[in-house]
């Protein structure tokens, strides 16, 4: 760590620090255009977590933040310490506001208000996993959390306020002002999903993926910029490559260089078995199962 | 050579319309019919699990038949792997112990 802030030019910084048992003395780092920080819940966290505040507050230079410390194993004991304001705290209220073009956040609370949104302004690149909803805790005091979180419904409609239009977007459960947001303007890049992570039932799902996959929906709306797509359904489902009514929306975004679907099961289990048990050079090298 | 229903309507009508593509993914959902509670967690996770291992070689089986159809394409097999698993122009699968090896052919790009 004493050997880092000897480097003058160092820009980026990326800290795996799952399992870390030093304190980790961040905010003696100066001049970083990136940051990112994986860590857990140890004895040393809130140390760490403190010293990426201060870092943050001397970095008017950030223009990435990725601050990864994973999914709580309780989000009603989560501190509202995990949150974008929290990390914004420390910066001095004179001074010009960051210029952020990329944001991680994994198992935190994120809400978009007068003290964040200025940071964000220029934010091309959003990665939201675990994103906690405090009005989902059955805490019957979460008032500190409600302050600093949101529900992700809540982010999609303020991004449209705000006229804050991304390029590469990470995120769960696609949601209406998800896909209101999707549709209100064009040039997205990359759009990784992870659809219906919270299970809000199959007819909302797929009423979901109904709309995005739609000739006129969503996903058509960007069909000129469109270069890489990831789809991973938890369940089966709409949002699944369907062989018997596949979505005419993917083959119109021509520029996709890398797509992922779900699959179906019964659509490939069926005809696998089949063949497995028929030909016995196959099964030979069969690749073994995973147990 | 073989080709069936499942990779005969990917090729048609979305592989063969994407002329830049370079990449395909396909992932296993976590489970056919979502949680209910009437079923019972236990029964849940059993069907999970042996729906997970069954889809799991049928995707093999359909990435091996789509790769040779397919050979400039990268097909990776995501989720229910606990790795990426990456295949391309030669399939190659071994076996060790009891993990599956699947060799990642990024290089011969």
């Amino acid at each position: 760590m004493s050997a880092l802030k000897t480097l003058p030019n160092l820009e980026t910084l990326k800290f795996d620090a799952l399992h870390c048992k030093i304190p980790l003395a961040l905010n003696e780092i100066t001049g970083l255009s990136a940051i990112s920080l994986e860590t857990d819940y140890n004895d040393y966290f809130a140390g760490i977590l403190d010293s990426l505040v201060k870092m943050v507050a001397i970095s008017p230079r950030l223009t990435s933040i990725d601050f990864l410390p994973g999914e709580p194993e309780s989000s009603t004991e989560m501190s509202p310490t995990h949150s974008l304001h929290h990390l914004l705290k420390h910066i001095p209220k004179n001074a010009a506001p960051l210029l952020l073009h990329h944001l991680g956040m994994d198992g935190c609370f994120l809400r978009l208000d007068n003290i964040t949104i200025p940071h964000l302004k220029s934010l091309k690149s959003l990665r939201l996993t675990n994103i906690v909803d405090p009005s989902a805790l059955s805490d019957y005091d979460a008032k500190r959390q409600k302050q600093v979180g949101a529900s992700t419904e809540h982010l999609w409609a303020t991004l449209v306020h705000e006229g804050i239009w991304l390029d590469d977007i990470v995120c769960e459960n696609v949601s209406p002002p998800f896909l209101d947001y999707l549709s209100a303007y064009s040039g997205l890049k990359s759009l990784n999903l992870v659809p219906d992570k919270w299970d809000k039932g199959s007819v909302y799902s797929d009423t979901q993926a109904g709309r995005f996959f739609a000739n006129t929906g969503p996903l058509v709306q960007h069909r000129g910029t469109l270069e890489e797509l990831v789809v991973r359904p938890k369940n089966e489902g709409r949002w699944c490559f369907d062989m018997k009514a596949p979505p005419e929306s993917l083959a119109a975004c021509p520029r996709l260089k890398k797509l992922g679907l779900g699959v179906l099961g019964a659509q490939i289990k069926c005809q696998a078995l089949v063949f497995y048990g028929a030909n016995a050079m196959v099964r030979k090298s069969r690749p073994k199962m995973l147990s | 050579m073989l080709i069936e229903s499942f990779q005969k309507a990917l090729i048609d009508t979305v592989v063969a319309n994407l002329p830049h593509l370079q990449d395909l993914e396909m992932s296993p959902a976590d489970s056919v019919t979502r949680y209910s509670p009437m079923a019972g967690i236990n029964k849940q996770e059993e069907r999970g699990f042996v729906h997970r291992r069954m889809i799991r070689a049928a995707l093999q089986y359909n990435a091996r038949l789509l790769d040779q159809h397919l050979p400039s394409l990268a097909i990776r097999l995501k989720g229910a792997f606990g790795s990426d698993a990456l295949f391309k122009t030669t399939w190659k699968v071994t076996d060790a112990g009891n993990d599956l090896s699947l060799v990642s052919v990024a290089s011969d790009k």
